[in-house]
């Protein structure tokens, strides 16, 4: 059985996400569409082309429950698409914000959603009934664009990352969503952080909870990864400096294993062995795909003229050709990831199993 | 071709077919220098008449040219140039003699005008008769050139100007060869140079120019040169545009060696770029079809 | 490329694959605009420190880098006067045909003879480690060109001397 299998389903993809059973993916082309493929047998086949942005879309979130797509955008706009006679009908949020939207993310209970943007500001979205329509939050508190966001298990806390080196942690709780509930810090009041990071020396670029949401992972430009533990108040932060290059996204795939992707092609693995955090190493260990065969007369020629050699050995050994901008969740067996995607500039789409990838890696997730 | 030719090729062949007859000319061509040649066949077609026009022929004809020119086309010299021209030469079609070497003659009209005050100062020197203390020919806008008799030698100076701020600094270059590699050849004319400042020899001549864009070459002939003195005149009146030519034919060599480097460099950035995948292609019928 | 610039190449690739690591990045000044942070320099947070890598005075790189560019100017080894006319020609050789060299900034940075600037809009359409050996070969070549071009002009010069005065002999 292969470690990963890879479709190549555009020139670049800039972000991707499943529906609940994994039959469909939505991905954005690099550009202002989103496009929705089914699998066909052993093709992928695009069903829907959803074009209700205007600028390139930053980030699809695809609730499993509700079966319901959110997308954002530079155009300053999130979408909520319900999927009704076969078509995917567009609901604009009144985000009120002037600056691009930059990442979205279900609440886990799928009754909220959080919209990070350019506006340095998350807006926390609820659908009210008596409008009819999705209202929105802001969280300010930021000093720069707020990169990425994430929430807690408990549906009440969010962290977001942001390029002003911070990480800050939230209570998100909406009266209007959320009703009565026990708030894990009491009635802390909307838009404080109750958590502020500054373990990061550079832009914060991706960050996630653990599975049991005890443990908050977040990496920065200067190639650091860190891990909040929130089991002391205030939490402790164990950092690793890593020696490649920064990561982009960040993977739970176990409460003590991280796979981190980014700019260096290949997803990492960090674990926990007992308190601390350590780097395993690549878990693409160079696959040596070989360059494609496309050796007709014309491309020999053509490629001679266009590159001055007639083949260009331009693959790198790993299976991402580029920079790997996110990784979800495939499957999962007994709480444990067992397959996980992830997506590159390279217009990839790989799906990794972890089993055959622990023995090809040599490599143990924990 | 690495020296120049004196003579006018156009020239030679304008008056190669006049030769041939039947042939009714009016032209207008040029050589180094700003020269200017017009030749013109009378209605008869028995006469071609073969003006040239220069800057530099007054002070030329003044300093031995008239005399020269005499000497070597005797009677083809008409006494008043045609309109615009500052002298005429007439070709008759029957012409006695060598066919050839006439037209040869002719197309070193030019040559033979140039060469006059320097063939007068060698032969002056040969003969012991006194002679002007320097020479001066304002030949070019912006440039002249000196003779100045030094006891046996001859220094000749030519004041080069550079209008391209590049040339000045490819000129000194080559100039600086000349003088280099004249320190390893015996029996050759000493050559030096200045950038700016016109060298000694020119102290106290009127109307010296000087400037950054100006170089000025002092070649010096010695006895053994002025012996030759066709040969010698030969070369040194082609010494400046020999000098350009080549600094324009190094530039045109860096200009190509420029563009293969910036192709290859073109091609190396193309090799960032993926190959395209599936892309579909119009066939000759106007179908479409998938490329794997 | 000799070896003793072995090491300048070797730090200046590093450096580059380090510095290329860019996202797309909308700005937060200007609604709906996305422009180079390098260049429009409107918000502190998202330019990091510029790095310079110097062989000598005059062979040197700065690597300006932001969120979404990063720019690269190069300044080119000219030891006498003939190699500042061959680098100033070959530069603008070069600036002519930006068009094609898509990443070539049309107007060098100051103190720099020639500028990239590379935006995260070239890092997703083409192969980052192939964009860093086009700018060290880019390195490679300007030098190597140089003094090839001295060499044969001097040779040219020489050979011009010596076939005119050799007539006179």
């Amino acid at each position: 059985m292969s470690a990963f299998e890879v479709e190549h389903l555009a020139a670049c993809i800039t972000a991707h996400a499943w529906n609940a059973d994994r039959s469909r993916v939505a991905l954005c082309p690099n550009n202002n569409e989103i496009h929705i493929y089914a699998k066909q047998g052993t093709s992928w086949v695009c069903e829907h082309v959803l074009a209700e942005h205007d600028q390139v879309v930053t980030s699809i979130d695809w609730a499993p429950k509700t079966n319901r797509i959110l997308s954002s955008s530079q155009d300053r706009n999130a979408y909520v698409w319900t999927f009704k006679d076969g078509q995917w009908k567009p609901v604009l949020v009144l985000l009120r914000i002037n600056r691009a939207a930059t990442h979205v993310k279900w609440s886990p209970q799928e009754n909220k959603f959080a919209v990070a943007s350019g506006a340095k500001l998350v807006c926390i979205c609820f659908f009210e009934e008596e409008h009819d329509w999705w209202a929105s939050n802001h969280i300010k508190k930021h000093k720069s664009t707020v990169l990425k966001v994430d929430w807690h298990p408990n549906n009440l806390l969010l962290a977001t990352a942001s390029s002003d080196y911070k990480v800050r942690v939230f209570d998100a709780y909406v009266k209007k969503a959320d009703g009565r509930v026990q708030r894990p810090y009491g009635e802390v009041a909307f838009g404080t952080p109750i958590f502020e990071f500054d373990q990061c020396a550079s832009w914060v670029h991706a960050l996630k909870w653990s599975p049991t949401g005890n443990q908050l992972g977040f990496s920065s430009h200067d190639s650091q990864l860190a891990v909040a533990d929130f089991a002391t108040n205030p939490p402790t932060v164990d950092k690793i400096k890593l020696r490649t290059l920064p990561l982009t996204d960040l993977l739970f795939a176990t409460e003590n294993s991280i796979v981190g992707v980014g700019h260096n092609t290949s997803p990492i693995l960090v674990t926990k062995q007992g308190s601390g955090w350590t780097l395993q190493g690549d878990l693409d260990t160079g696959s040596g795909s070989a360059a494609s065969d496309n050796t007709s007369a014309r491309n020999l020629f053509q490629n001679k003229v266009d590159l001055g050699e007639s083949k260009v050995d331009v693959k790198l050994p790993t299976v991402h050709q580029n920079c790997i901008t996110n990784i979800v969740s495939y499957k999962q067996t007994g709480g444990a990831v067992s397959d996980f995607s992830t997506s590159g500039l390279d217009g990839n789409i790989v799906i990794w199993k972890v089993k055959p990838l622990e023995t090809k890696s040599k490599l143990k997730f924990l | 071709m690495i020296l120049l030719e004196t003579a006018n090729k156009i020239l030679y062949e304008e008056v190669i077919a006049h030769f041939g007859g039947d042939h009714r000319t009016l032209s207008t061509f040029a050589d180094f220098d700003g020269v200017k040649f017009n030749t013109r066949s009378s209605d008869d077609k028995q006469q071609l008449f073969v003006s040239i026009s220069f800057k530099g022929s007054q002070d030329l004809l003044k300093n031995g040219g008239a005399t020269y020119l005499k000497a070597v086309y005797g009677a083809m010299l008409q006494a008043k140039p045609e309109q615009g021209y500052d002298i005429t030469l007439v070709v008759d079609a029957n012409a006695s003699g060598d066919k050839e070497q006439l037209a040869n003659k002719v197309a070193n009209l030019k040559r033979n005008l140039m060469a006059a005050p320097f063939l007068m100062v060698f032969e002056a020197m040969e003969a012991k008769k006194p002679l002007p203390e320097t020479i001066t020919i304002d030949y070019r806008t912006d440039e002249s050139f000196y003779i100045k008799p030094q006891g046996d030698n001859v220094t000749v100076i030519f004041d080069i100007h550079f209008k391209d701020a590049d040339d000045v600094i490819l000129s000194k270059i080559f100039l600086q060869a000349f003088v280099d590699v004249r320190k390893t050849m015996t029996s050759v004319p000493s050559v030096t140079f200045s950038q700016k400042d016109p060298p000694l020899e020119l102290k106290g001549v009127k109307g010296v120019r000087a400037g950054v864009a100006h170089g000025f070459v002092s070649i010096t002939l010695f006895p053994l040169h002025l012996k030759r003195a066709q040969e010698t005149a030969d070369l040194i009146q082609t010494f400046r545009d020999y000098l350009h030519y080549h600094i324009k034919c190094s530039k045109g060599y860096m200009h190509t060696s420029m563009r293969n480097r910036v192709d290859s460099l073109i091609q190396v950035l193309n090799r960032a770029k993926p190959e395209p995948v599936n892309t579909v292609k119009r066939t000759f019928k106007g179908k479409f079809f998938k490329q794997s | 490329m000799s070896s003793a610039q072995v090491p300048y190449f070797n730090c200046i690739r590093t450096t580059l694959t380090a510095a290329l690591c860019l996202e797309n990045f909308a700005s937060q000044i200007v609604e709906r605009h996305n422009k180079p942070e390098v260049e429009v320099k409107t918000s502190k947070e998202l330019l990091l420190n510029p790095i310079v890598i110097a062989r000598n005075k005059q062979e040197k790189v700065l690597i300006e880098s932001s969120i979404n560019s990063v720019r690269i100017s190069v300044s080119i080894k000219k030891s006498d006067e003939i190699e500042v006319i061959l680098a100033k020609k070959f530069v603008r050789f070069l600036v002519q045909r930006a068009e094609n060299f898509i990443i070539l900034r049309r107007k060098p940075v100051e103190g720099y003879d020639i500028s990239f600037l590379v935006t995260n809009f070239h890092t997703e359409s083409m192969f980052k480690h192939k964009l860093v050996d086009f700018i060290i070969q880019f390195m490679e070549d300007i030098d190597k060109e140089v003094s090839e071009l001295k060499i044969t002009l001097n040779a040219r010069a020489r050979i011009v001397a010596s076939e005119y005065l050799k007539v006179y002999a």
